[in-house]
C-alpha cells in the first residue's frame, strides 16, 4: 500500500514539475470558462427570448375582439420548448431540433426554425459545450499527460531498476494509475467548479426539483468515463515499446471513438432504420385522414351514421332541432379522429427514430464516448425522448385547445345562421397558455441501460487487467 | 541531375516501401468509399422523393378534382392545391452534404401567405444530426489533416533521433531540399489518394468530371497543402518523434476540434437570429386581424400595391376569395421587413463565417467544398428565395381568376403553374487564397526556421 501511495506522490510530483502540465491546466480552464460562459449566455437568451414571444402571443390572444370559435382555432397559439434543465451544460440536441410549434386546427404542424437549419455547415465539425469538453477533452489530457508514465520507465531502464528494489508490479502500474489521477484532479475539480457555478445561476437549474440528482448522475457517468481512459492510457503505457507508439496508439483510439465512430453509429442507424421523406410522411397522413371520411358530404357513411346516432342520442329527427350546434359537434367529432390518425403516424415515426438512437446506444460497446453522450444528454433533458415529449405535449394541447373552442361553437353558437355570430373577448381569457413540462429524470434515464453497461465494461476491463498485468521488462 | 529531383526520387522509393504510407492512404481510401456509399443512398432518397412529388401532386389534384366537380371556385380550389417545391441537388452534394441533412429539400406551398411557409423542420432525427455526417468532405477536412501530420511530422526529427541529420547537413545537400523532397512525396501521395477516391466518386455518383468537379477537388488539395505547410513547421521546430507526434496531434486537436466548436458558439452567441419567430407571430397576427376589419380597408391596402385591380368592385358580404387572398399577401406585407431582416442577418453570419473560419482551416475547407456542392446555408436561402419568386408567380397567375369569380373545371388543373428548381447554379463560394496563403505562410517559415544552425 506505501508502495502504491509513494509512486502516486512521485508520478504527480513529476508532473506539477513541469511548466506544460500547468500550461495546459490554464488552457483547459479557458476553455473551460469560454464554453461555459458563451453557453450560458446563449441559453439565457434564448429563455428570455421565449418568455418574451410567450407574453407577446398571450397579449395577442387576450387581445382578440369577439370572434367566432372556428376562426380563434384557426387563429392557433404558439408552443414553445425552453432549453432543457442543463442545457447550458449540455445542449444535446438542442440545436438540431425546431424550438416552437404553431397549433392550430385540423394540422399538427412540424416544429419551426431549427438553429442547425440556420447555420453554416463549417460548423457540423462541433459545438462546444462543458460536456464536450468533458467528454472529449478530458480524456485526450489523461492520454497526453499519461502516455509515457510506464513507458518511459521501461525505456530509462528503471523498470528493472525499481523491480529489482522489490516494487510489486501491482503496486507500481496502481501507483501509476492514482498518479495520473492526481494529476488529472485539478482539471476535473475546475470542471466541476465551472459547471457548479454556470448551472447553480441557471434559473432553469436551480428551478428544476431533480437538478442535483441530474448533476449527481452526470458526475457518474463522467467518472467512470474518465477513468476507462486513464485505464487505457496506462495499460497502453505498459505494453507500447515507445512513447511515440503509446501516443499514437492512444489517439488513434481517442479518434476513431470519439470522431468517426458518433458518425459510422449515425450512419449505421440511419440504414437500418431510415426514415421517411416528409413528402410521403404527410401524403400517408393525408390518405388515411381521407379515409376517416368527409364530414361535408351528405352521402358520406361515417358521418351519416354518426348523424344518425347524435340525433338518436338527442331523441329529434333534425339536426336543426338539436339542442346543440351539430356543425360544431362534427367539427370535434373530426377533430378527434384526425388528430388519433396524426396521433398514430407521428408515434410510428417516433418509434423509428427511437429504434435510431437504440442502435446508436448499441454502437456505444464499442465506442464509449457515445455511451456518456447518451447519459449524459438524458440525464441533461436535452435528448430525443425530452424533444419528442415536448411534441407529444404540444399536440395534446393541440387538441385539447381546439376541443374547447369547438365546445364553445357548440354550446354558444346556434346551428342557424352559425357563421354570422361572434364570441366576447371574456371567452378567450380561460384559456391557459402551453406550458412545457421537463421529461422526469427516471423516465429520461429508461433508454440509457446499455450506456451504462458500456461505460461499466470500457471502466473496469482495462482497470482489472492493469490488476493482473505484470509490466514488461525488456 | 537536379539535386531536388534526385533527392525526390530516393524519397519516392522510401515512402512506396513504407508500409505507413500505405496503410494512411489504404484508411483515407476506405473512408472515402463509405463515405461515398453515404452519398449516394442520401442523393438516392432524394432523388426518390422527387422523383415521388408528380404522382403525390396528382393525387392530390384527383382529390380536389373530386371535390369540385363538375367545377368549382377558384380561389377554393386554390386553398386546397399546394405545389410541390424542391431543390435540385447536384451530384457533389453526395460528397458534401453541407445543411441538407438539417433543412427541407421539398417544401409544399399553397397561396396563402408564403412566410409562414418556408421554416418548418424536416422529419429528421436530431439525435443522429448532432452526431454528424460522414461525408467525403468529412474524410478530407476531418481526417486528412491528421493522416498528412502523421505522416511528415517526424520527416527530419527521425534523422535527428538517429543522430544521422546532422551528417545529413555536412553531406552538402540542403536540409530543406531534404525536407520539401520528402514533404513533396508525401503530400502528393495523399493528394494522389484524394485525387483517385474522387474518381472513385465521380463514376459512381455520376459526377461530370468538368471545370466544376476539378474547382471542388482543388479545394480539397488547397487545404491539404495548408497541412503540409504545418507539418513542415512541426518536422523543423520540434527536436524529436515523441515531441512532435504530441505536437502535431494537440495542432489537430485544436484546429480541427476545438477551434471550430469554439467558432460556432461564439459566432451563434453574438449573432443571434431572432426574426424568424417574429414574423410568423407577427404574419399570424396581421392577417387574421383581417377577418375583423372592414373588408374594403383590406382591399384599399392591396390596391395601393396592387395598382392595376383598383377600381374593381367592392367585396360585398362576409367573404370573397379575392378579398381572401388579398389579406393573405398584406399579410406578407406586414411583415416584408422581419422576413428581410431574417434573410439578411442569415446571410451577414454566413459571411462573418466565412470571413472567420480561415482560423481553422478545416472549417474553412468545409464552407468551400459544400459551397461549391451547392449544399450550403447560401444555396439553401437561394432555393427559399425560388419558392418565394414561385409563390408570386402563382399569385399572379390567379389573381385575375379570383377578381373575375371564376370557376376552374379539372380539366384546367393541367394548366396550374410548375415549379422550376432552377438550372442547378451554385451560389459564389469563399476564395481558396487563405488556404493557399496559409500553406505558402508556413512553409516559408518552415524554410526560414531551418536556416537556424541550433536546429541540428
Amino acid at each position: 500500500m506505501s508502495q502504491t501511495f509513494t509512486i502516486a506522490r512521485a508520478e504527480w510530483r513529476l508532473h506539477r514539475r513541469r511548466r506544460s502540465y500547468w500550461l495546459l491546466i490554464a488552457l483547459f480552464a479557458a476553455i473551460l470558462v469560454t464554453a461555459a460562459g458563451l453557453n450560458r449566455t446563449r441559453q439565457l437568451a434564448e429563455r428570455e427570448r421565449q418568455q418574451s414571444f410567450q407574453q407577446l402571443v398571450r397579449a395577442q390572444w387576450e387581445g382578440q375582439p369577439e370572434r367566432h370559435p372556428h376562426r380563434v382555432a384557426h387563429y392557433g397559439t404558439f408552443a414553445f420548448k425552453p432549453p432543457g434543465p442543463l442545457a447550458a451544460f449540455d445542449p444535446g440536441v438542442e440545436s438540431y431540433a425546431g424550438r416552437s410549434v404553431y397549433l392550430e386546427a385540423h394540422r399538427q404542424n412540424a416544429t419551426n426554425f431549427t438553429p442547425a437549419g440556420e447555420l453554416s455547415s463549417a460548423f457540423r465539425l462541433g459545438e462546444l459545450s462543458l460536456a464536450f469538453v468533458l467528454q472529449l477533452i478530458l480524456p485526450l489530457v489523461a492520454i497526453v499527460l499519461g502516455h509515457r508514465a510506464m513507458v518511459d520507465e521501461a525505456a530509462s531502464g528503471r523498470l528493472r531498476l525499481l523491480l529489482g528494489q522489490g516494487v510489486v508490479a501491482r503496486a507500481l502500474v496502481l501507483g501509476k494509475l492514482s498518479g495520473l489521477g492526481l494529476a488529472l484532479a485539478p482539471f476535473i475539480a475546475l470542471g466541476l467548479l465551472v459547471s457548479g457555478a454556470t448551472l447553480l445561476t441557471d434559473p432553469a437549474f436551480t428551478g428544476d426539483a431533480s437538478a442535483l440528482a441530474r448533476t449527481a448522475i452526470i458526475g457518474v457517468a463522467v467518472a467512470l468515463h474518465t477513468l476507462a481512459w486513464l485505464a487505457l492510457t496506462i495499460w497502453i503505457s505498459v505494453r507500447a515499446t515507445s512513447a511515440a507508439k503509446a501516443c499514437g496508439t492512444l489517439v488513434t483510439l481517442w479518434i476513431a471513438t470519439m470522431i468517426i465512430a458518433p458518425r459510422a453509429a449515425a450512419l449505421v442507424a440511419e440504414t437500418l432504420h431510415p426514415l421517411p421523406d416528409k413528402t410521403s410522411f404527410a401524403a400517408a397522413m393525408a390518405e388515411d385522414v381521407r379515409k376517416l371520411g368527409d364530414a361535408h358530404d351528405p352521402n358520406d357513411p361515417h358521418f351519416a351514421r354518426f348523424r344518425q346516432e347524435t340525433l338518436a342520442r338527442y331523441g329529434v329527427s333534425k339536426v336543426e332541432d338539436l339542442p346543440v350546434n351539430y356543425g360544431a359537434v362534427v367539427m370535434a367529432h373530426g377533430e378527434e379522429l384526425s388528430a388519433q390518425t396524426f396521433a398514430r403516424h407521428f408515434a410510428a415515426l417516433a418509434g423509428r427514430m427511437e429504434a435510431q438512437v437504440d442502435v446508436i446506444e448499441r454502437a456505444s460497446l464499442f465506442a464509449v464516448p457515445l455511451a456518456i453522450r447518451t447519459i449524459s444528454a438524458a440525464a441533461a433533458g436535452t435528448d430525443l425522448r425530452a424533444q419528442l415529449k415536448f411534441e407529444q405535449e404540444a399536440e395534446a394541447y393541440r387538441f385539447h385547445f381546439v376541443q374547447e373552442l369547438n365546445a364553445l361553437h357548440r354550446d354558444k353558437i346556434t346551428f342557424a345562421n352559425d357563421r354570422d355570430q361572434k364570441l366576447s373577448p371574456e371567452h378567450w381569457k380561460q384559456f391557459a397558455d402551453f406550458r412545457a413540462t421537463p421529461l422526469p429524470l427516471a423516465d429520461a434515464l429508461r433508454g440509457t441501460a446499455f450506456s451504462w453497461l458500456a461505460v461499466l465494461i470500457w471502466a473496469l476491463v482495462p482497470t482489472l487487467a492493469l490488476l493482473r498485468l505484470r509490466p514488461i521488462v525488456r | 541531375m537536379n539535386p531536388f529531383v534526385s533527392l525526390a526520387r530516393w524519397e519516392l522509393r522510401h515512402a512506396v516501401r513504407s508500409g505507413a504510407v500505405w496503410l494512411i492512404c489504404g484508411g483515407l481510401l476506405l473512408a472515402s468509399v463509405i463515405a461515398t456509399w453515404a452519398g449516394q443512398r442520401r442523393l438516392a432518397a432524394h432523388e426518390r422523393e422527387i422523383a415521388a412529388l408528380p404522382a403525390h401532386y396528382a393525387t392530390q389534384m384527383e382529390q380536389v378534382a373530386k371535390q369540385f366537380t363538375p367545377d368549382g371556385a377558384a380561389g377554393y380550389i386554390s386553398y386546397y392545391t399546394f405545389y410541390p417545391t424542391h431543390h435540385s441537388m447536384t451530384p457533389l452534394a453526395g460528397l458534401a452534404f453541407g445543411v441538407r441533412d438539417v433543412v427541407p429539400n421539398v417544401i409544399w406551398i399553397r397561396l396563402l401567405g408564403i412566410e409562414g411557409q418556408l421554416y418548418d423542420s424536416d422529419l429528421g432525427n436530431p439525435w443522429v444530426q448532432a452526431l454528424g455526417n460522414l461525408d467525403f468532405a468529412f474524410v478530407w477536412c476531418a481526417l486528412a489533416p491528421l493522416a498528412l501530420l502523421v505522416l511528415c511530422h517526424d520527416l527530419l526529427t527521425r534523422d535527428r533521433d538517429g543522430g544521422r541529420l546532422p551528417v545529413l547537413a555536412v553531406q552538402g545537400g540542403s536540409l530543406a531540399a531534404l525536407l520539401f523532397a520528402r514533404l513533396a512525396v508525401r503530400t502528393a501521395a495523399v493528394a494522389l489518394t484524394a485525387a483517385g477516391a474522387f474518381g472513385l466518386a465521380a463514376g459512381w455518383l455520376h459526377i461530370p468530371l468538368d471545370g466544376r468537379a476539378l474547382h471542388w477537388i482543388a479545394g480539397v488539395w488547397a487545404h491539404l497543402a495548408c497541412w503540409a505547410g504545418v507539418a513542415a513547421v512541426i518536422a523543423v521546430v520540434v527536436r524529436n518523434v515523441a515531441a512532435s507526434l504530441a505536437l502535431a496531434i494537440t495542432a489537430w486537436t485544436a484546429a480541427v476540434v476545438l477551434v471550430p466548436a469554439l467558432l460556432n458558439l461564439a459566432l451563434v452567441t453574438a449573432f443571434p437570429v431572432t426574426e424568424g419567430l417574429a414574423l410568423t407571430v407577427k404574419q399570424r397576427q396581421e392577417s387574421h386581424a383581417a377577418w375583423d376589419k372592414p373588408r374594403a380597408e383590406t382591399m384599399e391596402k392591396f390596391y395601393a400595391h396592387n395598382p392595376d385591380w383598383a377600381g374593381t368592385p367592392p367585396v360585398q358580404g362576409r367573404f370573397a376569395w379575392r378579398w381572401y387572398y388579398a389579406m393573405q399577401e398584406m399579410g406578407d406585407r406586414s411583415v416584408a421587413r422581419e422576413s428581410a431582416g431574417y434573410r439578411r442577418n442569415l446571410r451577414a453570419r454566413q459571411a462573418a463565417i466565412t470571413r472567420l473560419a480561415w482560423i481553422a482551416p478545416a472549417a474553412y475547407a468545409q464552407l468551400v467544398l459544400s459551397a461549391r456542392a451547392g449544399t450550403d446555408l447560401d444555396a439553401h436561402l437561394d432555393y427559399l428565395d425560388r419558392v418565394r419568386a414561385f409563390h408570386a408567380d402563382v399569385r399572379k397567375r390567379f389573381y385575375p381568376l379570383f377578381f373575375a369569380e371564376a370557376s376552374l373545371t379539372p380539366a384546367e388543373y393541367a394548366t396550374f403553374p410548375r415549379f422550376e428548381p432552377g438550372t442547378g447554379r451554385v451560389p459564389s463560394s469563399p476564395p481558396l487564397w487563405p488556404l493557399l496563403g496559409l500553406a505558402g505562410a508556413s512553409l516559408s517559415a518552415a524554410a526560414f526556421l531551418l536556416r537556424r544552425p541550433t536546429l541540428l
